[in-house]
Protein backbone atom coordinates (compact mmCIF):
# COMPACT_ATOMS: atom_id res chain seq x y z
CA UNK A 1 0.00 0.00 0.00
CA UNK A 2 0.98 2.96 -0.98
CA UNK A 3 0.77 6.79 0.99
CA UNK A 4 2.26 9.83 1.09
CA UNK A 5 3.32 11.75 4.45
CA UNK A 6 5.27 14.90 3.26
CA UNK A 7 7.23 15.15 6.45
CA UNK A 8 8.11 11.33 6.48
CA UNK A 9 7.63 10.38 2.90
CA UNK A 10 6.41 7.93 0.40
CA UNK A 11 5.58 4.34 1.70
CA UNK A 12 4.77 1.49 -0.21
CA UNK A 13 4.49 -1.54 1.95
CA UNK A 14 2.75 -4.98 -0.67
CA UNK A 15 3.14 -8.42 -0.19
CA UNK A 16 5.74 -9.95 -2.68
CA UNK A 17 5.11 -13.81 -2.53
CA UNK A 18 2.88 -15.57 0.56
CA UNK A 19 3.13 -19.07 1.10
CA UNK A 20 1.97 -21.71 4.22
CA UNK A 21 4.84 -21.43 5.67
CA UNK A 22 6.24 -17.44 4.99
CA UNK A 23 5.20 -13.78 4.48
CA UNK A 24 7.33 -11.78 3.00
CA UNK A 25 7.08 -8.22 2.34
CA UNK A 26 8.54 -6.00 0.66
CA UNK A 27 8.69 -2.49 1.69
CA UNK A 28 10.49 0.57 -0.63
CA UNK A 29 11.07 3.93 1.30
CA UNK A 30 11.00 6.89 -0.22
CA UNK A 31 12.13 9.96 1.63
CA UNK A 32 11.69 13.37 0.70
CA UNK A 33 13.89 16.34 1.73
CA UNK A 34 12.01 18.82 0.63
CA UNK A 35 8.28 19.88 0.62
CA UNK A 36 8.29 19.58 -3.19
CA UNK A 37 9.10 15.45 -3.06
CA UNK A 38 12.74 15.60 -3.98
CA UNK A 39 13.02 11.63 -3.85
CA UNK A 40 15.90 9.96 -2.08
CA UNK A 41 15.00 6.35 -2.31
CA UNK A 42 15.92 3.86 -0.06
CA UNK A 43 14.43 0.43 -0.20
CA UNK A 44 13.90 -1.72 2.73
CA UNK A 45 13.42 -5.83 2.71
CA UNK A 46 11.40 -7.10 5.56
CA UNK A 47 10.67 -10.76 5.97
CA UNK A 48 8.40 -11.69 8.57
CA UNK A 49 7.62 -15.34 9.36
CA UNK A 50 5.54 -17.31 11.29
CA UNK A 51 1.54 -18.15 11.29
CA UNK A 52 1.12 -14.46 12.12
CA UNK A 53 -0.48 -13.51 8.99
CA UNK A 54 -3.06 -11.19 9.52
CA UNK A 55 -6.62 -10.44 7.48
CA UNK A 56 -5.05 -7.16 6.59
CA UNK A 57 -1.85 -8.50 4.99
CA UNK A 58 -4.31 -11.15 3.10
CA UNK A 59 -6.09 -7.97 1.86
CA UNK A 60 -2.91 -5.89 1.38
CA UNK A 61 -2.14 -8.99 -1.30
CA UNK A 62 -4.73 -7.55 -3.79
CA UNK A 63 -4.76 -4.18 -4.19
CA UNK A 64 -7.67 -3.54 -6.16
CA UNK A 65 -9.90 -5.20 -2.95
CA UNK A 66 -8.17 -3.14 -0.38
CA UNK A 67 -8.75 -0.43 -2.35
CA UNK A 68 -12.38 -1.45 -2.51
CA UNK A 69 -12.45 -1.42 1.32
CA UNK A 70 -10.96 1.98 1.24
CA UNK A 71 -13.40 3.71 -1.25
CA UNK A 72 -16.60 5.12 -0.20
CA UNK A 73 -19.36 3.17 -1.60
CA UNK A 74 -20.44 5.16 -4.53
CA UNK A 75 -17.04 5.37 -5.65
CA UNK A 76 -17.06 1.40 -5.80
CA UNK A 77 -20.24 0.94 -7.39
CA UNK A 78 -19.29 4.30 -10.62
CA UNK A 79 -16.14 2.22 -10.59
CA UNK A 80 -18.21 -1.29 -11.40
CA UNK A 81 -20.37 0.55 -13.61
CA UNK A 82 -17.72 1.72 -15.58
CA UNK A 83 -15.84 -1.68 -16.09
CA UNK A 84 -19.42 -2.64 -17.16
CA UNK A 85 -19.76 -0.19 -19.31
CA UNK A 86 -15.88 -0.61 -20.86
CA UNK A 87 -17.12 -4.18 -21.46
CA UNK A 88 -20.32 -3.13 -23.24
CA UNK A 89 -18.45 -0.86 -25.73
CA UNK A 90 -16.38 -3.22 -26.31
CA UNK A 91 -19.26 -5.77 -27.31
CA UNK A 92 -21.03 -2.82 -29.21
CA UNK A 93 -18.21 -1.95 -31.08
CA UNK A 94 -17.51 -5.66 -32.13
CA UNK A 95 -21.19 -5.60 -33.43
CA UNK A 96 -20.96 -2.82 -35.01
CA UNK A 97 -23.63 -0.76 -33.35
CA UNK A 98 -20.88 1.65 -32.21
CA UNK A 99 -17.56 2.55 -34.24
CA UNK A 100 -15.29 -0.05 -33.55
CA UNK A 101 -12.35 2.04 -34.05
CA UNK A 102 -12.75 4.29 -30.97
CA UNK A 103 -14.76 1.96 -28.61
CA UNK A 104 -13.15 -1.24 -28.79
CA UNK A 105 -9.53 0.21 -27.57
CA UNK A 106 -11.69 2.69 -25.11
CA UNK A 107 -13.58 0.68 -23.90
CA UNK A 108 -11.02 -1.68 -22.80
CA UNK A 109 -8.79 0.92 -21.58
CA UNK A 110 -12.08 2.16 -19.36
CA UNK A 111 -12.82 -1.47 -17.86
CA UNK A 112 -8.67 -2.31 -16.59
CA UNK A 113 -8.43 1.51 -15.74
CA UNK A 114 -11.22 1.08 -13.48
CA UNK A 115 -10.17 -2.50 -12.31
CA UNK A 116 -6.56 -1.59 -11.67
CA UNK A 117 -7.35 0.95 -9.15
CA UNK A 118 -5.49 0.80 -5.59
CA UNK A 119 -4.63 2.30 -2.68
CA UNK A 120 -2.07 5.15 -4.31
CA UNK A 121 -2.10 8.34 -4.79
CA UNK A 122 1.01 10.67 -4.41
CA UNK A 123 -1.10 13.84 -5.43
CA UNK A 124 -3.08 12.59 -2.62
CA UNK A 125 -6.45 13.98 -4.01
CA UNK A 126 -9.39 11.15 -3.94
CA UNK A 127 -8.62 10.13 -0.30
CA UNK A 128 -5.15 8.26 -1.61
CA UNK A 129 -6.87 5.85 -3.88
CA UNK A 130 -5.78 6.22 -7.60
CA UNK A 131 -3.93 4.27 -10.65
CA UNK A 132 -0.65 4.33 -12.07
CA UNK A 133 -1.64 6.78 -14.60
CA UNK A 134 -1.43 10.20 -12.72
CA UNK A 135 -1.08 13.07 -14.73
CA UNK A 136 -4.39 13.26 -15.43
CA UNK A 137 -5.99 13.21 -12.81
CA UNK A 138 -9.02 15.64 -12.13
CA UNK A 139 -7.78 18.62 -9.86
CA UNK A 140 -3.80 18.02 -10.17
CA UNK A 141 -2.40 21.20 -10.38
CA UNK A 142 0.74 22.24 -11.96
CA UNK A 143 2.91 21.44 -9.33
CA UNK A 144 1.46 18.13 -8.52
CA UNK A 145 1.66 17.01 -11.84
CA UNK A 146 5.08 17.55 -11.31
CA UNK A 147 5.11 15.79 -8.15
CA UNK A 148 3.86 12.57 -9.59
CA UNK A 149 5.58 12.57 -12.90
CA UNK A 150 9.04 12.80 -10.38
CA UNK A 151 7.78 9.45 -8.54
CA UNK A 152 6.54 7.79 -11.81
CA UNK A 153 9.77 8.23 -13.07
CA UNK A 154 11.68 7.16 -9.42
CA UNK A 155 9.35 4.07 -9.91
CA UNK A 156 10.03 3.32 -13.30
CA UNK A 157 6.39 3.13 -14.57
CA UNK A 158 5.51 4.99 -17.68
CA UNK A 159 3.18 2.54 -18.95
CA UNK A 160 1.17 5.06 -21.37
CA UNK A 161 2.58 8.42 -19.67
CA UNK A 162 5.19 8.91 -22.68
CA UNK A 163 2.03 8.58 -25.32
CA UNK A 164 -0.40 10.95 -23.58
CA UNK A 165 2.36 13.30 -22.53
CA UNK A 166 4.22 13.72 -25.86
CA UNK A 167 1.05 13.11 -28.73
CA UNK A 168 -2.14 13.83 -26.70
CA UNK A 169 -1.73 16.91 -23.99
CA UNK A 170 0.05 18.87 -26.82
CA UNK A 171 -2.59 18.50 -28.87
CA UNK A 172 -0.19 16.52 -31.68
CA UNK A 173 -2.58 13.41 -31.96
CA UNK A 174 -5.32 15.69 -32.87
CA UNK A 175 -2.92 17.32 -35.81
CA UNK A 176 -2.25 13.65 -37.02
CA UNK A 177 -5.98 12.26 -37.20
CA UNK A 178 -6.94 15.62 -39.07
CA UNK A 179 -4.22 14.61 -41.28
CA UNK A 180 -5.05 11.05 -42.14
CA UNK A 181 -8.61 12.41 -42.17
CA UNK A 182 -8.23 15.05 -44.73
CA UNK A 183 -6.01 12.55 -46.94
CA UNK A 184 -9.10 10.21 -47.07
CA UNK A 185 -11.52 13.47 -47.82
CA UNK A 186 -12.53 14.15 -51.63
CA UNK A 187 -13.25 17.81 -51.59
CA UNK A 188 -15.09 17.52 -54.64
CA UNK A 189 -18.52 16.88 -52.76
CA UNK A 190 -18.38 20.33 -51.77
CA UNK A 191 -16.85 21.97 -55.09
CA UNK A 192 -19.87 20.61 -57.09
CA UNK A 193 -22.28 21.90 -54.50
CA UNK A 194 -20.83 24.73 -52.04
CA UNK A 195 -23.58 26.59 -50.92
CA UNK A 196 -25.74 23.29 -50.37
CA UNK A 197 -23.17 21.87 -48.04
CA UNK A 198 -22.58 25.54 -46.08
CA UNK A 199 -26.15 25.86 -45.53
CA UNK A 200 -26.48 22.79 -43.50
CA UNK A 201 -22.96 22.64 -42.00
CA UNK A 202 -23.94 25.98 -40.61
CA UNK A 203 -27.44 24.81 -39.27
CA UNK A 204 -25.28 21.31 -37.73
CA UNK A 205 -23.72 23.86 -35.23
CA UNK A 206 -26.81 25.01 -33.45
CA UNK A 207 -25.22 23.16 -30.57
CA UNK A 208 -22.10 24.63 -30.52
CA UNK A 209 -24.35 28.56 -30.49
CA UNK A 210 -26.84 27.26 -28.06
CA UNK A 211 -24.13 25.51 -25.55
CA UNK A 212 -22.23 28.53 -25.06
CA UNK A 213 -24.95 30.49 -23.04
CA UNK A 214 -26.10 27.41 -21.52
CA UNK A 215 -22.47 26.37 -20.22
CA UNK A 216 -22.48 29.58 -18.55
CA UNK A 217 -25.35 29.31 -16.51
CA UNK A 218 -24.01 26.11 -15.01
CA UNK A 219 -21.05 28.52 -13.96
CA UNK A 220 -18.10 27.97 -16.28
CA UNK A 221 -16.07 31.07 -17.52
CA UNK A 222 -16.61 32.07 -21.08
CA UNK A 223 -13.30 29.94 -22.03
CA UNK A 224 -14.50 26.76 -20.63
CA UNK A 225 -18.40 27.02 -21.49
CA UNK A 226 -16.69 27.40 -25.44
CA UNK A 227 -14.27 24.88 -24.84
CA UNK A 228 -17.33 22.71 -23.78
CA UNK A 229 -19.68 23.99 -26.48
CA UNK A 230 -17.02 22.79 -29.29
CA UNK A 231 -18.63 19.49 -28.46
CA UNK A 232 -21.29 19.66 -30.04
CA UNK A 233 -19.18 20.76 -33.57
CA UNK A 234 -18.79 16.53 -33.26
CA UNK A 235 -15.22 16.36 -34.31
CA UNK A 236 -12.63 15.07 -31.87
CA UNK A 237 -9.64 16.74 -32.72
CA UNK A 238 -11.44 19.90 -33.03
CA UNK A 239 -12.66 19.25 -29.48
CA UNK A 240 -8.65 18.24 -28.12
CA UNK A 241 -7.50 21.26 -29.48
CA UNK A 242 -10.02 23.71 -28.65
CA UNK A 243 -9.80 23.17 -24.69
CA UNK A 244 -6.22 22.81 -25.16
CA UNK A 245 -6.34 26.36 -25.87
CA UNK A 246 -9.34 27.68 -24.13
CA UNK A 247 -9.03 25.66 -21.30
CA UNK A 248 -6.68 23.32 -20.23
CA UNK A 249 -7.85 22.46 -17.13
CA UNK A 250 -10.91 20.98 -18.32
CA UNK A 251 -9.26 19.24 -20.61
CA UNK A 252 -9.28 15.66 -20.26
CA UNK A 253 -12.98 15.30 -18.88
CA UNK A 254 -13.81 17.42 -21.72
CA UNK A 255 -12.47 15.17 -24.13
CA UNK A 256 -13.51 12.27 -22.37
CA UNK A 257 -16.99 13.45 -22.68
CA UNK A 258 -16.96 14.40 -26.44
CA UNK A 259 -15.30 10.86 -27.29
CA UNK A 260 -17.51 9.07 -25.13
CA UNK A 261 -20.40 10.89 -26.84
CA UNK A 262 -19.66 10.48 -30.40
CA UNK A 263 -18.81 7.08 -30.24
CA UNK A 264 -22.47 6.48 -29.14
CA UNK A 265 -23.42 9.40 -31.97
CA UNK A 266 -23.05 6.53 -34.53
CA UNK A 267 -25.89 4.34 -32.45
CA UNK A 268 -27.82 7.37 -31.41
CA UNK A 269 -28.52 9.69 -34.42
CA UNK A 270 -30.76 7.12 -36.63
CA UNK A 271 -33.21 7.61 -34.00
CA UNK A 272 -33.29 11.23 -33.82
CA UNK A 273 -33.15 11.17 -37.77
CA UNK A 274 -36.07 8.91 -37.72
CA UNK A 275 -38.28 10.54 -34.85
CA UNK A 276 -37.37 14.12 -37.30
CA UNK A 277 -38.42 12.98 -40.38
CA UNK A 278 -40.89 10.70 -39.22
CA UNK A 279 -42.36 10.52 -43.02
CA UNK A 280 -40.50 7.16 -45.14
CA UNK A 281 -41.35 9.12 -48.15
CA UNK A 282 -39.18 11.95 -47.29
CA UNK A 283 -36.37 9.90 -46.02
CA UNK A 284 -36.44 7.81 -49.21
CA UNK A 285 -35.97 10.48 -51.75
CA UNK A 286 -33.46 9.64 -54.57
CA UNK A 287 -31.08 12.09 -55.54
CA UNK A 288 -29.38 12.13 -58.75
CA UNK A 289 -25.65 11.32 -58.85
CA UNK A 290 -23.51 14.20 -58.98
CA UNK A 291 -22.00 14.26 -62.56
CA UNK A 292 -20.20 17.65 -61.20
CA UNK A 293 -18.37 16.50 -58.75
CA UNK A 294 -16.54 13.65 -60.94
CA UNK A 295 -15.55 16.41 -63.45
CA UNK A 296 -13.48 18.28 -60.61
CA UNK A 297 -9.55 17.31 -61.85
CA UNK A 298 -7.41 16.71 -58.59
CA UNK A 299 -5.71 19.84 -60.08
CA UNK A 300 -8.89 21.64 -59.26
CA UNK A 301 -9.20 20.64 -55.60
CA UNK A 302 -5.48 20.98 -55.19
CA UNK A 303 -6.33 24.82 -55.80
CA UNK A 304 -9.06 24.75 -53.62
CA UNK A 305 -7.32 23.56 -50.69
CA UNK A 306 -3.94 25.85 -51.23
CA UNK A 307 -6.83 29.05 -51.30
CA UNK A 308 -8.85 27.75 -49.09
CA UNK A 309 -5.91 27.07 -46.44
CA UNK A 310 -3.99 30.32 -46.85
CA UNK A 311 -7.23 32.45 -46.38
CA UNK A 312 -8.37 30.53 -43.36
CA UNK A 313 -4.73 30.59 -41.30
CA UNK A 314 -4.40 34.39 -42.41
CA UNK A 315 -8.32 34.80 -41.15
CA UNK A 316 -7.57 32.41 -37.57
CA UNK A 317 -3.66 32.58 -37.17
CA UNK A 318 -4.82 30.73 -33.50
CA UNK A 319 -6.28 27.98 -35.41
CA UNK A 320 -3.76 27.76 -38.03
CA UNK A 321 -2.74 24.02 -37.00
CA UNK A 322 -5.81 22.78 -37.52
CA UNK A 323 -6.48 24.15 -41.05
CA UNK A 324 -3.11 23.13 -41.92
CA UNK A 325 -2.85 19.63 -40.74
CA UNK A 326 -6.62 19.41 -42.23
CA UNK A 327 -5.58 20.86 -45.82
CA UNK A 328 -1.96 19.03 -46.01
CA UNK A 329 -3.97 15.68 -46.09
CA UNK A 330 -6.03 16.90 -48.88
CA UNK A 331 -3.14 18.02 -50.70
CA UNK A 332 -1.00 14.90 -50.34
CA UNK A 333 -4.54 13.04 -51.43
CA UNK A 334 -5.19 15.08 -54.56
CA UNK A 335 -1.27 16.01 -55.17
CA UNK A 336 -1.04 11.81 -56.15
CA UNK A 337 2.05 11.16 -54.17
CA UNK A 338 0.73 7.50 -53.49
CA UNK A 339 3.52 6.84 -50.79
CA UNK A 340 2.28 9.93 -48.36
CA UNK A 341 -0.96 9.21 -49.00
CA UNK A 342 -0.65 5.47 -47.89
CA UNK A 343 0.94 6.88 -45.03
CA UNK A 344 -1.29 9.46 -44.16
CA UNK A 345 -4.38 7.18 -44.36
CA UNK A 346 -3.10 4.07 -43.14
CA UNK A 347 -0.39 4.00 -40.16
CA UNK A 348 -0.45 7.80 -39.19
CA UNK A 349 -4.82 7.82 -38.83
CA UNK A 350 -4.72 4.24 -37.68
CA UNK A 351 -1.76 4.70 -34.99
CA UNK A 352 -3.11 7.82 -33.53
CA UNK A 353 -6.77 6.97 -33.79
CA UNK A 354 -5.80 3.37 -31.42
CA UNK A 355 -3.86 5.31 -28.78
CA UNK A 356 -6.57 8.52 -28.97
CA UNK A 357 -9.22 5.61 -28.20
CA UNK A 358 -6.67 3.50 -25.24
CA UNK A 359 -5.94 6.91 -23.79
CA UNK A 360 -9.16 8.15 -23.68
CA UNK A 361 -10.45 5.04 -22.07
CA UNK A 362 -7.58 5.08 -19.48
CA UNK A 363 -8.66 8.44 -18.23
CA UNK A 364 -12.14 7.60 -17.55
CA UNK A 365 -11.31 6.66 -14.67
CA UNK A 366 -14.00 6.68 -11.58
CA UNK A 367 -12.51 9.82 -10.13
CA UNK A 368 -12.27 11.77 -13.04
CA UNK A 369 -16.00 10.58 -14.16
CA UNK A 370 -17.61 11.70 -10.58
CA UNK A 371 -15.63 15.54 -10.27
CA UNK A 372 -18.10 17.69 -9.34
CA UNK A 373 -16.62 19.72 -12.21
CA UNK A 374 -17.01 16.77 -14.77
CA UNK A 375 -21.25 15.59 -14.00
CA UNK A 376 -22.66 19.22 -15.70
CA UNK A 377 -20.35 18.48 -18.67
CA UNK A 378 -22.07 15.47 -19.46
CA UNK A 379 -25.15 16.44 -19.47
CA UNK A 380 -23.68 19.56 -21.70
CA UNK A 381 -21.88 17.67 -23.90
CA UNK A 382 -24.92 15.20 -25.13
CA UNK A 383 -27.28 18.29 -25.35
CA UNK A 384 -24.87 20.02 -27.45
CA UNK A 385 -24.61 16.94 -29.96
CA UNK A 386 -28.30 16.42 -29.76
CA UNK A 387 -28.88 20.17 -30.34
CA UNK A 388 -26.23 19.87 -33.18
CA UNK A 389 -28.29 16.91 -34.74
CA UNK A 390 -31.59 18.65 -34.69
CA UNK A 391 -29.88 21.82 -36.05
CA UNK A 392 -28.44 19.69 -39.05
CA UNK A 393 -32.03 18.17 -39.91
CA UNK A 394 -33.52 21.65 -40.10
CA UNK A 395 -31.03 22.42 -42.67
CA UNK A 396 -31.89 19.52 -44.62
CA UNK A 397 -35.29 20.44 -44.15
CA UNK A 398 -34.38 23.93 -45.69
CA UNK A 399 -32.05 22.61 -48.70
CA UNK A 400 -35.58 20.15 -49.36
CA UNK A 401 -37.66 23.04 -49.51
CA UNK A 402 -35.04 25.34 -51.73
CA UNK A 403 -34.40 22.70 -54.00
CA UNK A 404 -38.09 21.53 -54.62
CA UNK A 405 -38.00 18.82 -52.66
CA UNK A 406 -35.25 17.22 -54.67
CA UNK A 407 -33.19 17.11 -51.72
CA UNK A 408 -33.33 14.45 -49.19
CA UNK A 409 -33.24 15.85 -45.62
CA UNK A 410 -31.76 13.04 -43.67
CA UNK A 411 -28.19 14.34 -45.12
CA UNK A 412 -28.69 16.86 -42.82
CA UNK A 413 -27.38 14.85 -40.25
CA UNK A 414 -24.18 14.58 -42.18
CA UNK A 415 -23.83 18.33 -41.55
CA UNK A 416 -22.56 17.17 -37.81
CA UNK A 417 -19.15 16.54 -39.14
CA UNK A 418 -17.75 13.40 -37.48
CA UNK A 419 -16.16 12.76 -40.98
CA UNK A 420 -17.36 10.42 -42.05
CA UNK A 421 -19.69 8.60 -39.04
CA UNK A 422 -22.50 10.89 -39.66
CA UNK A 423 -22.36 10.41 -43.68
CA UNK A 424 -22.13 6.67 -43.02
CA UNK A 425 -25.25 6.74 -41.02
CA UNK A 426 -27.00 8.87 -43.38
CA UNK A 427 -26.50 6.56 -45.91
CA UNK A 428 -27.24 3.78 -44.22
CA UNK A 429 -31.04 5.31 -42.74
CA UNK A 430 -32.13 6.06 -46.61
CA UNK A 431 -30.63 2.69 -47.78
CA UNK A 432 -32.81 0.98 -45.34
CA UNK A 433 -35.86 2.92 -46.57
CA UNK A 434 -34.77 2.84 -50.09
CA UNK A 435 -32.30 0.30 -51.16
CA UNK A 436 -31.34 2.00 -54.86
CA UNK A 437 -31.10 5.52 -52.88
CA UNK A 438 -27.23 6.81 -53.11
CA UNK A 439 -27.25 10.26 -51.47
CA UNK A 440 -23.52 9.58 -49.83
CA UNK A 441 -21.69 12.35 -52.53
CA UNK A 442 -24.09 14.60 -50.99
CA UNK A 443 -24.14 14.23 -47.28
CA UNK A 444 -19.83 13.82 -47.52
CA UNK A 445 -20.58 17.22 -49.18
CA UNK A 446 -21.82 18.43 -46.17
CA UNK A 447 -19.91 16.37 -43.96
CA UNK A 448 -16.63 17.66 -44.68
CA UNK A 449 -17.93 21.41 -44.82
CA UNK A 450 -18.97 20.02 -40.99
CA UNK A 451 -15.40 19.94 -40.50
CA UNK A 452 -14.57 23.47 -41.89
CA UNK A 453 -17.09 25.40 -40.23
CA UNK A 454 -16.53 23.73 -37.20
CA UNK A 455 -12.28 24.83 -37.53
CA UNK A 456 -13.72 28.26 -38.32
CA UNK A 457 -15.75 28.16 -34.82
CA UNK A 458 -12.68 26.72 -33.06
CA UNK A 459 -10.82 30.09 -34.65
CA UNK A 460 -13.74 32.53 -33.57
CA UNK A 461 -13.58 31.05 -30.35
CA UNK A 462 -9.67 31.38 -29.55
CA UNK A 463 -9.18 34.95 -31.39
CA UNK A 464 -12.74 36.79 -29.55
CA UNK A 465 -12.38 35.10 -26.08
CA UNK A 466 -9.91 36.72 -24.37
CA UNK B 1 -18.68 39.60 -22.94
CA UNK B 2 -21.38 37.26 -22.17
CA UNK B 3 -21.97 33.89 -23.53
CA UNK B 4 -24.73 35.05 -25.80
CA UNK B 5 -23.07 38.10 -27.27
CA UNK B 6 -20.79 35.66 -27.99
CA UNK B 7 -22.69 32.76 -29.64
CA UNK B 8 -24.41 35.65 -31.88
CA UNK B 9 -20.78 37.18 -32.60
CA UNK B 10 -19.41 33.46 -33.88
CA UNK B 11 -22.87 32.52 -35.61
CA UNK B 12 -22.40 35.83 -37.66
CA UNK B 13 -18.61 35.52 -38.10
CA UNK B 14 -19.00 31.79 -39.41
CA UNK B 15 -21.79 32.41 -41.69
CA UNK B 16 -19.82 35.41 -43.18
CA UNK B 17 -16.56 33.35 -43.49
CA UNK B 18 -18.28 29.95 -44.60
CA UNK B 19 -20.22 31.82 -47.32
CA UNK B 20 -16.91 33.59 -48.54
CA UNK B 21 -15.17 30.35 -48.67
CA UNK B 22 -18.50 28.99 -50.86
CA UNK B 23 -17.74 32.38 -52.81
CA UNK B 24 -14.21 31.83 -53.42
CA UNK B 25 -15.02 27.82 -54.21
CA UNK B 26 -17.55 28.80 -56.77
CA UNK B 27 -15.15 31.45 -58.55
CA UNK B 28 -12.25 28.70 -58.55
CA UNK B 29 -14.34 26.02 -60.00
CA UNK B 30 -15.65 28.20 -62.65
CA UNK B 31 -12.64 30.04 -63.03
CA UNK B 32 -11.40 26.72 -63.53
CA UNK B 33 -13.25 25.23 -65.69
CA UNK B 34 -13.22 28.22 -68.18
CA UNK B 35 -9.88 27.28 -68.31
CA UNK B 36 -9.83 24.17 -69.22
CA UNK B 37 -12.41 24.78 -72.15
CA UNK B 38 -9.90 27.27 -73.11
CA UNK B 39 -7.47 25.07 -73.35
CA UNK B 40 -9.21 21.87 -75.37
CA UNK B 41 -10.07 24.27 -77.79
CA UNK B 42 -6.35 25.37 -78.01
CA UNK B 43 -5.20 21.84 -78.52
CA UNK B 44 -2.88 21.54 -81.30
CA UNK B 45 -2.86 19.10 -84.07
CA UNK B 46 0.01 17.62 -82.78
CA UNK B 47 -1.77 16.71 -79.54
CA UNK B 48 -4.26 14.80 -81.78
CA UNK B 49 -1.72 13.16 -83.81
CA UNK B 50 -0.17 11.91 -80.45
CA UNK B 51 -3.66 10.38 -79.57
CA UNK B 52 -3.92 8.87 -83.06
CA UNK B 53 -0.44 7.18 -82.64
CA UNK B 54 -1.61 5.91 -79.36
CA UNK B 55 -4.27 3.96 -80.80
CA UNK B 56 -1.84 2.77 -83.47
CA UNK B 57 0.12 1.34 -81.16
CA UNK B 58 -1.99 0.04 -78.78
CA UNK B 59 -3.59 -1.79 -82.02
CA UNK B 60 -0.19 -3.10 -83.06
CA UNK B 61 0.21 -4.74 -79.63
CA UNK B 62 -2.99 -6.75 -79.49
CA UNK B 63 -1.92 -7.65 -83.01
CA UNK B 64 1.28 -9.18 -81.99
CA UNK B 65 -0.38 -10.37 -78.99
CA UNK B 66 -3.01 -12.33 -80.77
CA UNK B 67 -0.13 -13.99 -83.46
CA UNK B 68 1.57 -15.26 -80.50
CA UNK B 69 -1.37 -17.04 -79.12
CA UNK B 70 -1.84 -18.66 -82.49
CA UNK B 71 2.25 -19.40 -82.97
CA UNK B 72 1.69 -20.84 -79.24
CA UNK B 73 -0.90 -22.86 -80.85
Amino acid sequence: MLSIDNVSGVHILFPLRLNMDEKCCISLFIQTESQDLNFDSVLKLERKTGASMSLDALISAFQGISAIIHSAPHMVIARFGLIALGILLIYLGKKGILEPLLMIPMGFGMAVINASVMCFDPLNLHGGIGTLFVEAQAGAGSDMTKNAADLIYIMGIDWLQPIYSLTFSNGLIACLIFMGIGSLLDVGFIMSRPFLSIIIAIFAELGTIFTLPIAQMFGYSAKQAAAISIVGGADGPMVLFTSLKLAPELFVPIAVVAYLYLGLAYGGYPYLVKYLIPSKKLRSIEMKADSKASKITSGQKMAFAVIACVILCFLFPVAAPLFFSLFFGIIIRESGIKQFQELLSGPVLYISTMFLGLTLGILCESNTILDPKVLPLLVLGILSLLLSGVGGIIGGYIAYIFTGGKTNPVIGIAGVSCVPTTAKVAQKIVQKDNPSAIIMQYALGANIMGVITTAIIAGVFCSIIK
Amino acid sequence: MDGITISVMTLLLTTVVSLFVAVIISILVKSLLWFSKVNASRKSPSTLANAQKDDLEIAAAIAVAALSRRVLQ
